[in-house]
Formats: structure tokens, C-alpha cells, sequence
């Protein structure tokens, strides 16, 4: 039979522990990165090997490393401030738009180091494409906001040719349907999940390898939000995205992978089931269970 | 690192009392099931001509409780969409719901027998089996207070020996179910007594099998891995 003592810790169950202040306290837990399970070779896309990032004297990324595999849905997520947003600007150099940012380590893009002097810039934010969090369509036509990039990239001989882009990439964005009768209105006048959705058809027209994209739903409603959801996941099946997000059911639905920051230091990089199912650090734990953010 | 978290500790308040509230339901059922288990020893000593009602009349009540525990777990699922340990949590809250039930409802195929027979279940190598019987539901009341507390501490080490078999009160319990059984088929007495024994045993052999199911859930809830079918 059982001891006493056992018995009454039985009988006074309902005296559990649920709900008493978490005995784990943040401060006590050390901060390692992780470069998580690596990727083969052929399967990568970008490679990041002990990527720091400095706003002048502030280190805001400390010795990231990290594998983005090719058609691959890779998540970023982490409170505010852990530096996921500094890092996806990384990948395709928008850093470099601010004078005191500084970035060491090694970023390549198909063994290419994009960092490297020579690297035309422009190039490669026509591979590494970005998608904002403010759908920010230019003030022109529906049209023009497509077939400007081509254009300015030299990507087209002719005006079918640019047609073709154009509709190519509306249909890709699934937009073709609700616009192709109206291409001549300014994008400006669409309604925010469409204009989102037309801001993926910009950065797909000029065919890149790489969509970065920057909390791309928050400020859209959860319809629009749905569609560009689904639609991410059908881009997937041609391009590598990279997307950042505070809505941790966002990562969970739509991407492959999931990598949790936390004061500039990439903490835990696995597959999105095993993150939100079982993820191996408390950080990431407490994290996305809403115990801290 | 890697730490376990408790339910507590969510920004969320409420989801802090909902998780307090998810436990503590489980455990009052798992006190339910275990009063009709104790009722069901007391059957077995024959000084209390109620018991057996008692235990069936416990089982609305386990029965009703696995309802609004299901029904509560569903809300929680929808509204506040769980992850991570939270989930395993809640998971592991509705498969114990599901296995304390089904014990339930084996207290209540043991009281039906005892019933038909009127305490009377013949003799095995000179003993009444009822003292027989008796003795294994207390092995098996131990072993379910081994299987809550796990839940309820989190505590691993202990559910992996209940889900593999190792602990005492298991090995014990199998020694003399495997001795009953087999004294019931060597010795040809009563055929409706022989009948009997074994429905007891099976549905106690089933009772042990839903205790050690509880001992893996906890090997879930605590580490993630799911060891159902494998042997922890």
C-alpha cells in the first residue's frame, strides 16, 4: 500500500502547482547560438556563417549562423528587438542604406558572398527580392508597378513580352482575376490585402531566388491575411522565403522551418513542428508558449 | 537548455487559471476513479452489502466529469490556440481523461461479476479469491496514485517505470494475476466461478494496461516523445 505521506500528497491534488509564479527564472538561462541541424549542400540556398550586425557602437546581431534552404518557408520569430528583422535586412543588403550599420561574417547566396565590394547591389535585390510590412505599391498604375522592375532590369525585348510578365505575375500573386480589367488604375486604390498581394507580384516579376518578407500580413485583415498565407505557400514551390513574424500561428501555418531570436543571438533553428510542439530551449519555450515577450 | 515548464507563468492570466483548472479536473476525476476502485476492494471484503451499487453509481459521475473535461479541453484548443508544452499539456490532460474513464468503467464489469455471484467466488490453493482479488486492487490503487502523481509533478522518471512495467507493485500484480489464472484452469472446480475469475482478471489486466498508458502520456507531456506502442 502506499507510504502515508504519499497518500496525502494524493488526496490534496487539487493544491496542484499550476498557476504558481514559473519557477524559471529568464535571467538564469544562458543564450547560445545555434547554426541548428545543418542543411546538405545542394539544398541550400543562403548560407550565413557568424553574421554580426553594429549600429555604431551597438552590436544588435551577435555570430549568427544560419542555413536557408532552397523552396524552403524559413520563419523568423522572436519579441521585439531580438534582431530578426536586422538580420532578414542582411540577406539582400537593405543595411546598407544606413550609414552607421556594419556587417562582418558570411552571407552567401549560391556560394556567392553578397557582401563582397564587387557585388552589384542592385542585382541582387533583384534575386533577393523583399515584400514590406506596409503594402507600399508605387503611385502609377497597376501595370507599372509590375513591369517597372523588369524594365529597369532589362529583362523583356518588347512590349508582349512585358505583358507576359505582367500577367505571369499577377496570376502567380493571385491577382490576375480581380485586376486584369483594370490594370490602367492607379495600385494605390486597391484594398490592403491586394495591394500586399501586389507588392509580391512586383518582386516576383523580376524573377528572384529569395522573397524576403518583413511581418507582410500585420496590417491586414484576417481574410487577406488567409490569401496571402496561401499564397506563400504556393510561391514556395519556386522561390526560397524568408518570412518575419510576430503571430506565432502565422509561423506555424506556413512555414517548413522556424528560427527563434532573442537579444540578437539566433537561439534555436528546427523544423516548424518540432518548435511548436517541442521546442528544445526554455527560451523558445517560454517564448511561444506567452510567457514572456 | 532545456527546462521543463510547469502550466504557470503565462502573460495571459486566464490561461494560467485554465491550464489550474484543466489539471485539477483530471485529478478529481482520477479521485473518482480510485474511490471506485477502493469501493470495489471494500465490495470484495463483503462487509459492505452497498459497495458494488456505489461503484456503478460512481461511474455516472466519472462519466459526466470525462464530458465537461472534453468539452473544456475543446475550448482551450480554440481559444487560445496552444503550443509547445502548453499543448503537450493539454493533450496529455485528454488522453488520461479517456484511459481514467475506461478504469472506470473496468470497476464496473468487476462489480457486475461480484454482483451475479454474491461475493462468492470459490477458493485458489485454499484461499478465498475474493482476499485474492482484494490484494491486487491494492496493488493496483498503488500503482494509479504512482500514475497521478507523475502527472501531476511532471515527474518522468517515475512514469517510465510504471509505462515499462518496473516497478514493484507491477511485477507483483502480474505474479499473482499469472497464479490465479493459472490455479483457476489446474484446479476444474465451479465452471461459473472459473468464468468469473477470468472476466475479474481480464478487466484487472486491463486496468493495469490503462495505468501503465498513464505513465506514458506523462513520458509525453515531459519530454515530447511519444511512446505508445514502442515500450518507453
Amino acid at each position: 500500500m502506499l507510504a502515508v505521506e504519499q497518500k496525502e500528497a494524493f488526496m490534496s491534488v487539487v493544491e496542484t502547482r499550476a498557476g504558481e509564479p514559473d519557477s524559471m527564472k529568464m535571467d538564469e538561462l544562458s543564450i547560445e547560438n545555434t547554426i541548428g541541424k545543418p542543411l546538405l549542400e545542394k539544398k541550400i540556398s543562403m548560407h550565413c556563417r557568424e553574421v554580426d550586425v553594429f549600429y555604431g557602437d551597438k552590436q544588435a546581431i551577435f555570430d549568427v549562423s544560419l542555413d536557408i534552404g532552397k523552396n524552403e518557408v524559413l520563419a523568423m520569430i522572436g519579441p521585439s528587438g531580438c534582431g530578426k528583422s536586422t538580420f532578414l535586412r542582411c540577406l539582400n543588403r537593405m543595411n546598407d542604406t544606413i550609414a552607421s550599420c556594419q556587417v562582418t561574417g558570411s552571407i552567401r547566396l549560391d556560394e556567392e558572398d553578397i557582401y563582397d565590394p564587387k557585388r552589384d547591389v542592385e542585382l541582387l535585390r533583384a534575386r533577393v527580392g523583399m515584400v514590406f510590412q506596409k503594402p507600399n505599391p508605387f503611385p502609377k498604375s497597376i501595370y507599372e508597378n509590375i513591369a517597372y522592375g523588369p524594365r529597369i532590369h532589362g529583362l523583356t525585348r518588347d512590349k508582349v513580352e512585358l505583358d507576359e510578365i505582367v500577367e505571369n505575375s499577377l496570376v502567380r500573386a493571385g491577382l490576375w482575376k480581380e485586376v486584369k480589367d483594370r490594370l490602367d488604375d492607379v495600385g494605390t486604390g486597391l484594398s490592403g490585402g491586394q495591394q500586399q498581394r501586389l507588392c509580391i507580384a512586383r518582386a516576383i516579376a523580376i524573377n528572384p531566388e529569395v522573397i524576403l518578407m518583413d511581418e507582410p500580413c500585420s496590417a491586414l485583415d484576417p481574410i487577406a491575411t488567409a490569401v496571402v498565407e496561401e499564397l506563400i505557400d504556393e510561391l514556395r514551390q519556386r522561390y526560397t522565403i524568408v518570412i518575419v513574424t510576430h503571430s506565432m500561428q502565422q509561423a506555424a501555418r506556413v512555414s517548413q522551418r522556424t528560427a527563434y531570436f532573442h537579444l540578437g543571438r539566433l537561439v534555436e533553428v528546427d523544423k516548424t513542428d518540432k518548435i511548436f510542439t517541442n521546442p528544445g530551449h526554455s527560451l523558445t519555450e517560454a517564448y511561444i508558449t506567452g510567457r514572456f515577450g | 537548455m532545456k527546462a521543463v515548464i510547469e502550466p504557470g507563468g503565462h502573460i495571459l492570466k486566464r490561461f494560467d487559471e485554465d491550464m489550474r483548472k484543466l489539471q485539477k479536473r483530471v485529478l478529481k476525476m482520477a479521485r473518482l476513479v480510485r474511490e471506485q476502485i477502493c469501493g470495489l476492494q471494500g465490495a470484495f471484503s463483503g462487509k459492505d452489502e452497498d459497495a458494488t451499487e456505489q461503484v456503478v453509481e460512481g461511474d455516472r459521475s466519472v462519466d459526466l466529469l470525462e464530458v465537461k473535461v472534453d468539452k473544456f479541453i475543446i475550448r482551450l484548443l480554440a481559444r487560445r490556440s496552444p503550443v509547445g508544452g502548453d499543448l503537450r499539456f493539454i493533450v496529455t490532460a485528454s488522453r488520461i481523461v479517456t484511459d481514467l474513464e475506461r478504469l472506470g468503467d473496468e470497476a464496473v464489469q468487476m462489480a457486475r461479476v461480484l454482483e451475479r455471484e454474491y461475493g462468492n467466488l470459490g477458493e485458489c490453493n485454499g484461499r478465498a479469491v475474493e482476499d485474492e482479488v482484494r490484494e491486487l486492487l491494492a496493488l493496483l490503487i498503488e500503482l494509479f496514485d504512482q500514475a497521478m502523481l507523475a502527472f501531476r509533478d511532471y515527474d518522468c522518471q517515475a512514469a517510465k517505470e510504471l509505462a515499462e512495467g518496473k516497478t514493484g507493485p507491477d511485477g507483483e500484480m502480474q505474479k499473482r494475476m499469472q497464479r490465479l489464472s493459472a490455479c483457476t484452469l489446474a484446479e476444474g472446480g465451479d465452471v461459473s466461478h472459473a468464468v468469473n475469475l477470468v472476466l475479474i482478471l481480464r478487466s484487472m489486466e486491463r486496468g493495469l494496461r490503462y495505468v501503465q498508458n498513464i505513465g506514458e502520456h506523462v513520458i509525453y507531456l515531459a519530454t515530447g516523445k511519444d511512446v505508445r506502442h514502442k515500450g518507453a
